[in-house]
């Protein structure tokens, strides 16, 4: 069943339409990632699935209910980290979640023992400290306690991982795949190893439309092949390397990106390199940025069919 | 009038007011950063600020929002 | 009911919290004192000036202080109380838009009306609060110094300077709603306050504006009747009811 489903939402402010006539469906118990461009709309969209945002069109159903904006009834199934979380910054966390607790209505008793468990989860144990006084990375694990609080069906949680440092960014993705045994994780990002890690579906927005959505391997299915930077220690090594690819991209002197291939891969090219004793600086996958896969993505749809696009 | 009988006034209104500008100076010296101005800037306008009006600039345009 | 008492408790904790609880009932303390000490200085002030208006030819009688004189610097004093709370207090939904604290707390399921009405129930307790407190300072004091049987009315002039302090507030949370900076809500707190006071001109309606609340001194001396006021008590009364409901309305349909 679908716990969250999205049928022709569309939003503009003012002559700019940000979301389009946007389908959409995430299945319970999926980690869904929400890949988009910065402004691509993420945001705007799950601020009208909790209802801040007033859609100029279009229906969204959380759990099988209408979501409504202003007196919201469906944010009872939804846990919301926004893209910035603001707490008050005189509070503490314990505090902070028991006002919380309080706000969605559950018993004080069961409220103290799941904010200790949380806290826990998230490991914010300190609870003397003010929050006011919390790192960047802090105030979004207490966000994710805060999402958390009332056992939510889906838990939709607002690029968490943008602005973290490396490590910052692995608290965050292990925490949200541990809890996906109780919840839907829905999770807005930009950047496409978070999605790798921890997704088991994933959409692709772009200006206020899906372009793809579906399950990661379909997703990956459509990227063909991958990019091999390497940078020689010599630059005959590289000329001769030109020659052997000659559709490769030169960087600089050293510094070559080979063409996608089937037979290019990265077992294959670093045997080609042991078997010849080529010295290299640096041998490396790139990652591919956003825009690339949506460019492979679309390329590769022959797009016949409408309708095939949107739901793979 | 004699100072004398002015005391019953005096007292209340200068502990009142002193605990004010205490208030406001323990606010200004815990604090580092300010919404506009420096701490020097704000010490002089809580002392100087004639009875209340100072604590409370400060308190509106001064104190950072937490 | 729970989300309300949640809130209110909240909002309490951040006028605490934030200073602005403490400032306040110093001032409030402040005033109590104040008002009765200016009025025992008065003759030593005149004392001063009197020199030098003598020197101009203007002669001063005998100034006579009664305890009329401790009130009338009370509500004198009281105004500027007033305007000092609003300012106080001007940011207090427009802060919470601007740091998007209310996203978090509405993705929760809090009911928009809980927002705003423990905001002015939480600023209606400081205002009682800190009106008893210092109304009971200059009190003790006009007791202690001067004869207070001659004020006529006492309850009822606080009562009318405490509505006119409620409706001000209605205002300030009214505002608060459709404007998104402190200045544009204190805007409209001192337009409303001044449309009142012209009005207050005009004989066809000057018994019927909420700043006609503002005449303590007709009250207190026995110049004028508690009658005369009622219906500008009932306007401010149903002007308040009107402010907070219209708020509540909107506020519903309001984007965060």
């Amino acid at each position: 069943m679908d716990i969250l489903s999205i049928r022709e939402l569309t939003k503009s402010f003012g002559s700019r339409t940000v979301i389009d006539h946007l389908h959409l469906s995430v299945p319970a118990h999926s980690v869904f990632g929400f890949i988009g461009k910065n402004g691509a709309g993420k945001t705007t969209t799950m601020r009208m699935i909790v209802g801040l945002l007033k859609p100029d069109h279009g229906e969204i159903q959380v759990n099988g209910e209408r979501v409504s904006f202003g007196e919201n009834q469906t944010n009872r199934y939804i846990g919301y980290l926004p893209d910035v979380p603001e707490y008050y910054g005189f509070m503490t966390a314990s505090q902070y979640l028991t006002l919380c607790g309080e706000i969605t209505g559950m018993q004080s008793s069961d409220v103290r023992r799941r904010i200790l468990d949380l806290l826990d989860l998230v490991g914010l144990t300190d609870s003397k400290k003010h929050i006011h006084t919390y790192s960047r990375g802090m105030k979004q694990r207490l966000g994710i306690a805060q999402a958390l609080l009332n056992a939510p069906k889906l838990l939709i949680c607002d690029e968490p991982t943008s602005a973290l440092d490396p490590v910052g960014r692995k608290e965050i993705l292990d925490i949200l795949s541990s809890v996906t045994e109780e919840t839907t994780v829905l999770f807005s990002t930009h950047v496409l190893s978070d999605v790798e890690r921890i997704c088991d579906h994933v959409a692709l927005l772009h200006d206020g439309s899906i372009v793809v959505q579906g399950t990661l391997e379909n997703l990956k299915r459509k990227r063909n092949g991958e990019k091999i930077q390497i940078e020689f220690e010599r630059r005959s090594d590289a000329e001769a390397c030109l020659k052997k690819y000659p559709e490769s991209l030169q960087t600089d002197a050293l510094t070559l990106i080979l063409p996608k291939r089937a037979d290019i891969t990265m077992p294959s090219v670093m045997a080609d390199l042991v078997s010849r004793q080529v010295p290299v600086q640096k041998l490396e996958k790139l990652e591919p940025t956003l825009e690339d896969l949506f460019l492979e993505v679309v390329e590769h749809e022959t797009a016949p069919c409408h309708d095939e696009k949107r739901t793979l | 009038m004699s100072l004398q009988e002015m005391l019953p006034f005096f007292i209340p209104l200068a502990i009142v007011e002193l605990v004010l500008l205490f208030y406001t100076l323990w606010h200004i010296f815990t604090h580092t950063h300010y919404k506009r101005g420096t701490r020097l800037m704000w010490c002089i306008i809580a002392i100087v600020g004639m009875q209340f009006i100072g604590p409370v600039l400060y308190f509106v345009f001064g104190r950072e929002d937490e | 009911m729970r989300q309300l008492r949640a809130m209110m408790k909240k909002e309490l904790f951040e006028q605490l919290k934030t200073h602005r609880l403490v400032v306040m009932l110093l001032l409030f303390t402040l005033v109590g004192v104040l008002s009765p000490a200016f009025a025992k200085m008065t003759p030593w002030l005149l004392d001063l000036v009197s020199g030098d208006m003598a020197e101009t030819g203007i002669q001063i009688g005998n100034l006579e202080v009664t305890s009329l004189s401790s009130w009338t610097q009370y509500y004198k004093n009281m105004q500027i109380i007033l305007f000092v709370f609003l300012i106080l207090y001007g940011g207090i939904l427009t802060s919470e838009y601007q740091h998007g604290t209310l996203i978090i707390l509405l993705s929760k399921g809090l009911k928009r009306h809980n927002i705003l009405l423990p905001k002015y129930f939480a600023l209606l307790l400081t205002w009682t609060f800190g009106c008893l407190i210092s109304f009971g300072i200059t009190f003790a004091y006009t007791v202690y110094f001067w004869d207070n049987s001659i004020i006529q009315n006492q309850a009822f002039s606080l009562l009318t300077f405490y509505l006119l302090g409620v409706w001000m507030i209605s205002v300030l949370v009214g505002a608060s709603v459709f404007c998104r900076s402190v200045s544009a809500v204190l805007l409209v707190c001192a337009a409303c306050f001044g449309i009142s006071y012209f009005a207050g001109f005009f004989p066809a309606v000057s018994d019927y504006v909420p700043t006609l609340l503002l005449g303590q001194m007709d009250l207190l001396t026995g110049t004028t009747d508690c009658s005369h006021f009622l219906p500008a008590i009932v306007i401010t009364v149903l002007l308040t009811v009107f402010n907070v409901t219209a708020a509540v309305l909107c506020f519903r349909k309001t984007s965060i």
